[in-house]
């Protein structure tokens, strides 16, 4: 389980460096869009578009892992907020298992609509022509696929808590990435 | 009994709905003695622009409005001739041979819908676009540099003009327009109104420079469509003519009278001037080939030849409705079944 | 089984599963496509599920949310806010609650930059947050005070919510935005009345500084505060002169933190990597959520719960008032589990006739209609302007606590509903000033 956890964190370091980068270049390109339309009255052209169609959906889907890793889905906890850590395990695990279906069939069926618009090259209308869109597609289902790698991994250790009392796996997040207010 | 349901990405009160589609749904209903009604779900509660071929083919909805321009590669063969969205002089004309186009010149039309398992009925033009400005741009000249919102070919169309296009959501053309960040905006004449650019915008260039013609307004999943009883398909067939007449005249309707509140408030009319006439017909003329050539490096074969077809159905629309006029709906409507809903195999 | 029936269930099935720990985006989305699945089928299900999210995630507008997040995270982390609250903390000392006072009239500032709700809680909530819970404020005051402040993101111009009613009931939008001022500005009043009278009741929800700065001190700590201030203004400032769009300004304010922070000295590579993963999982956990949301919007149009509606609504005949009660308590409703766009896709067309029919001003009804989508983001269990809140402190402070401290503005807007459907001419007196 161990290996897993690393193989999956490694992925979802890829997963986030590309995420990264998407949210810079969004905010260099929309900064120099803004300056070049005000200063030289020439905006640079398909800004909207990269952002819409491929920041956007890189920032939106690709920490998707990360995010399972860290609990860091919101949920409700007004009515299981007196149970043992255990029990809660048990709990956790079933709504794990929820997730893992949830992330699979988005998976099967964004993975199927990406291959649709690959095959037909989708395209958007754009004052400078026809843009390509179709690659961003597929950032849907690798988001995904983090998610349900994680969701199943957790699932495991939830239920093997619940049974024996024991993690396998180290804390969800690590000293240096804690947000919390010091 | 049959419920059936409208995906629309119009907003609810949109004249397209309660001035077309809503007495067409009564009309079916009526003549099938209530077997078949319809629920239009406005605003794109189903899916947006991008989705609606998906959504009609996954019978999401039964039925629907597809805008092709936003969907080019679903139906790469239909949406051809929408790349001439700068030619329309006349909206109306556009919007009725677009209906013979697609209903009976184009077999290639028919049969690409019907393996996106979808049938389409219907179709109409909106009002046309023009240039608002919120100074006092009133030449060509003093259209240079302008930064202007517009989208697709009309956005290649103002950088023809001299302008600088620039790309922003409808959402935010109001505020824009406000502050600056646009200096100009083609748009629909019925936006002074609905969008109040009235409040924001100083002068309107009275020159009509094209309209989406292609809107296929009634469209459905196929399989809903064939499930439905002879009779009560025809009663759909019977009433499609009204349907496209009823949309465009609430068109012409709501755009004339968007332009008379305009006035009216102190917005300017302004005649467009001779540079910016020259200009917009060069532009029109390279449309046809541009049109040809996207289409062909789409893969559609035939495409000159379609855009061909298309164009003399133009004229010969021209021909009829300046024999019966616009306004006579009831002579429209015979026309439009005589010359295509009477022919039209769905 | 019928639609309603169809959608009963699945509403009894969704709270059982948020009882459960369910994520909400995971329990969202299950009923959902378990309900279209038993009401339309497979394909049409499995069809939704392939173009939604990227479809939804796909856009321009909504660019906004993350940018003014890493906006918020670069500021918050690079230690530009910390200078400003020092300063405030020894100003506003004699203030019970001081600090969240201020927090409230900044978002209310920053509202004017910001056109989104999620926008101004995402980018002030990393400026303040953190703050208030240093100087030992009450957990719930301080992530409440900045969930229920960022609406008024959609009340102060500009603002989505109201460009969006106007689409959807092509009303005018300049007149609506301008409608919206006056009672935005009451609730950050309201908002203000009930934070200071609790601190004073009591005093440990909010304690003041022991020490006892002089003026010069006062003065001194006013010497690092620049940034934030600059940042804030920069940000509204490039909006009116049309420098920048409302959407556009979120990227701008986020690069303009960064070349502050790079300028002022303070940037580290540790620092900037700590504010894209924060911007990043906020916005990844917020979108997911609203997806699921998105579905359920959906989901319940095909069980024809509009249709319903307005079925049962039209049958008791009611007066003017009646309607606008009835709308409410649905608006409220509805708003526990939906998103904005969500709830008035759904409701619009059932109340917009409604409305017509009994010559009701449709601009007063557009403020009554954002205020409650407002109200929305606001109540569990489904509320994002909490969730968002909730994603930038962690597990610092838990959901419950959050929306307990949402209890008490969620008190005010009562108070304020009540106002705005008393007393119309809050909301239309300055658009019939505008237009003479
Ligand atoms: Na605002
Ligand atoms: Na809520």
């Amino acid at each position: 389980m161990l290996t897993a956890h690393k193989w999956f964190s490694r992925l979802n370091t890829v997963l986030i460096a590309v995420a990264i980068m998407a949210c810079a270049a969004m905010m260099v390109q929309v900064s120099l869009d803004v300056i070049s339309k005000y200063l030289f009255n020439y905006p640079i052209p398909l800004t909207l578009e990269a952002v819409a169609s491929f920041h956007m959906v890189a920032l939106i889907f690709l920490p998707l892992g990360l995010v399972t890793r860290e609990r860091g889905h919101v949920g409700v906890d007004l009515f299981t907020r007196n149970l043992s850590e255990r029990r809660l395990a048990v709990f956790d695990g079933c709504a794990g298992l929820l997730g893992v279906a949830y992330a699979a069939v988005l998976i099967w069926f964004t993975t199927s609509e990406a291959l649709h618009k690959t095959r037909i090259g989708e395209t958007w209308e754009t004052a400078f022509g026809y843009v390509e869109v179709w690659p961003a597609r597929w950032l849907v289902p690798a988001g995904c696929v983090a998610m349900a790698l994680w969701f199943a991994l957790l699932l495991i250790d939830d239920l093997r808590f619940a049974a024996t009392g024991e993690r396998s796996l180290p804390s969800a997040r690590s000293a240096d990435e804690a947000v919390s207010a010091s | 009994e049959t419920h059936l349901t409208y995906g629309s990405t119009l907003p609810a009160p949109h004249l397209a709905h309660h001035a077309a589609l809503e007495p067409f749904f009564e009309r079916v209903s009526d003549a099938t003695d209530g077997a078949v009604t319809w629920e239009i779900m406005p605003g794109g509660t189903m899916g947006g622009v991008k989705e609606v071929v998906q959504m009609l083919r996954d019978n999401v909805t039964d039925s629907g409005l597809i805008l092709d321009l936003f969907t080019r590669r679903e139906l790469p063969v239909t949406s051809t001739v929408s790349d001439l969205i700068t030619l329309p002089d006349d909206f109306i004309v556009y919007g009725a041979a677009a209906n013979e186009f697609q209903l009976i010149a184009c077999p290639e039309c028919v049969a690409e819908r019907s393996e996106q398992n979808i049938v389409g009925l219907a179709y109409y033009g909106p009002d046309p676009y023009r240039l608002m400005c919120r100074d006092q741009t009133r030449t060509y000249a003093d259209l240079q540099n302008k930064k202007t919102r517009a989208t697709g070919r009309l956005g290649v169309l103002m950088q023809e003009f001299g302008a600088t296009t620039v790309t922003i959501p409808s959402s935010e053309v109001y505020e824009s327009l406000q502050r600056g960040q646009a200096d100009c905006t083609a748009a629909s004449t019925a936006w002074l109104d609905s969008y109040n650019l009235k409040d924001v915008v100083e002068t309107v260039i009275d020159l009509p420079m094209g309209s989406y013609f292609n809107a296929n307004i009634m469209s459905m999943n196929a399989e809903v469509y064939h499930g439905l009883s002879e009779s009560e398909r025809a009663a759909i067939n019977e009433n499609l003519a009204g349907l496209v007449v009823d949309v465009m005249l609430a068109y012409k309707k709501e755009g004339d009278a968007g332009l008379d509140n305009a006035v009216a408030s102190g917005v300017e009319l302004v005649q467009p001037d001779e540079r910016l006439l020259t200009a917009l017909a060069a532009f029109r003329k390279g449309e046809v080939e541009n049109t040809i050539a996207t289409a062909e490096a789409a893969g559609v074969k035939n495409a000159r030849k379609m855009v061909e077809t298309y164009l003399s159905l133009v004229e010969k629309w021209r021909a009829i409705l300046s024999e019966i006029g616009v306004d006579d709906r009831e002579a429209f409507v015979a026309a439009l079944n005589r010359e295509v809903f009477s022919k039209a195999k769905f | 089984m019928d639609g309603p029936t169809v959608a009963a269930i699945a509403f009894g099935i969704l709270l059982l599963l948020l009882a459960l720990r369910v994520p909400i985006g995971v329990a969202l989305a299950t009923v959902s496509i378990g309900g279209i699945i038993a009401l339309r089928g497979t394909r049409p299900a499995f069809g939704v599920l392939g173009s939604l999210p990227f479809d939804f995630a796909a856009s321009w507008s909504l660019s906004a949310v993350p940018m003014f997040l890493l906006m918020g995270s670069i500021a918050y982390h690079t230690g530009l806010t910390r200078s400003l609250y020092s300063a405030a903390r020894l100003w506003l000392n004699s203030l019970p609650g001081g600090l969240a006072v201020a927090s409230n009239f900044a978002s209310a500032g920053f509202a004017a930059a910001s056109g989104s709700s999620l926008a101004t809680a995402a980018a002030m909530g990393r400026l303040a947050i953190p703050e208030m819970l240093a100087y030992g404020y009450d957990r719930g005051l301080a992530t409440g005070t900045i969930a229920a402040a960022g609406t008024l993101g959609a009340f102060i111009p500009p603002s989505i919510a109201f460009v969006l009613y106007g689409w959807y009931t092509q009303q005018p939008v300049g007149t609506l935005l301008i409608a919206g001022i006056i009672p935005g500005l009451l609730t950050a009043g309201a908002y203000t009345v009930m934070i200071v009278i609790r601190c004073s009741l009591n005093p440990e929800l909010a304690p003041r500084v022991r020490v006892r700065a002089g003026v010069a001190e006062k003065f001194a700590a006013l010497r690092d505060v620049w940034p934030l201030p600059l940042l804030i203004m920069s940000v509204v400032g490039g909006i009116f002169s049309g420098v920048a769009t409302a959407t556009e300004a979120g990227a701008v304010g986020a690069m303009f933190a960064l070349l502050i922070a790079l300028f002022s000295g303070r940037l580290t590579l540790r620092s900037l990597h700590a504010s894209f993963m924060e911007a990043l999982r906020t916005t990844a956990s917020i979108f997911f959520i609203a997806i699921g949301a998105i579905l359920l919007t959906r989901f319940l149009a095909m069980a024809g719960v509009p249709r319903l509606m307005s079925e049962i609504v039209t049958g008791w005949h009611l007066g003017a008032v009646g309607v606008i009660v009835t709308m409410i308590l649905v608006y409220l409703l509805l708003g526990m589990f939906l998103d904005p766009i969500g709830i008035m896709l759904l409701t619009l067309p059932v109340f917009l006739p409604m409305f017509d029919e009994l010559n009701i001003n449709l601009i007063w009804i557009g403020v009554l209609v954002v205020k409650m989508i407002e109200v929305g983001l606001l109540t569990p269990p489904v509320g994002l302007n909490a969730f968002v809140v909730k994603n930038i402190v962690g597990d610092t402070v838990s959901l419950n606590e959050i929306f307990s401290g949402l209890s008490w503005f969620l008190v005010c807007e009562v108070v304020i509903v009540a106002l705005l459907i008393i007393f119309p001419a809050l909301s239309l007196w300055l658009p019939g000033l505008m237009e003479g």
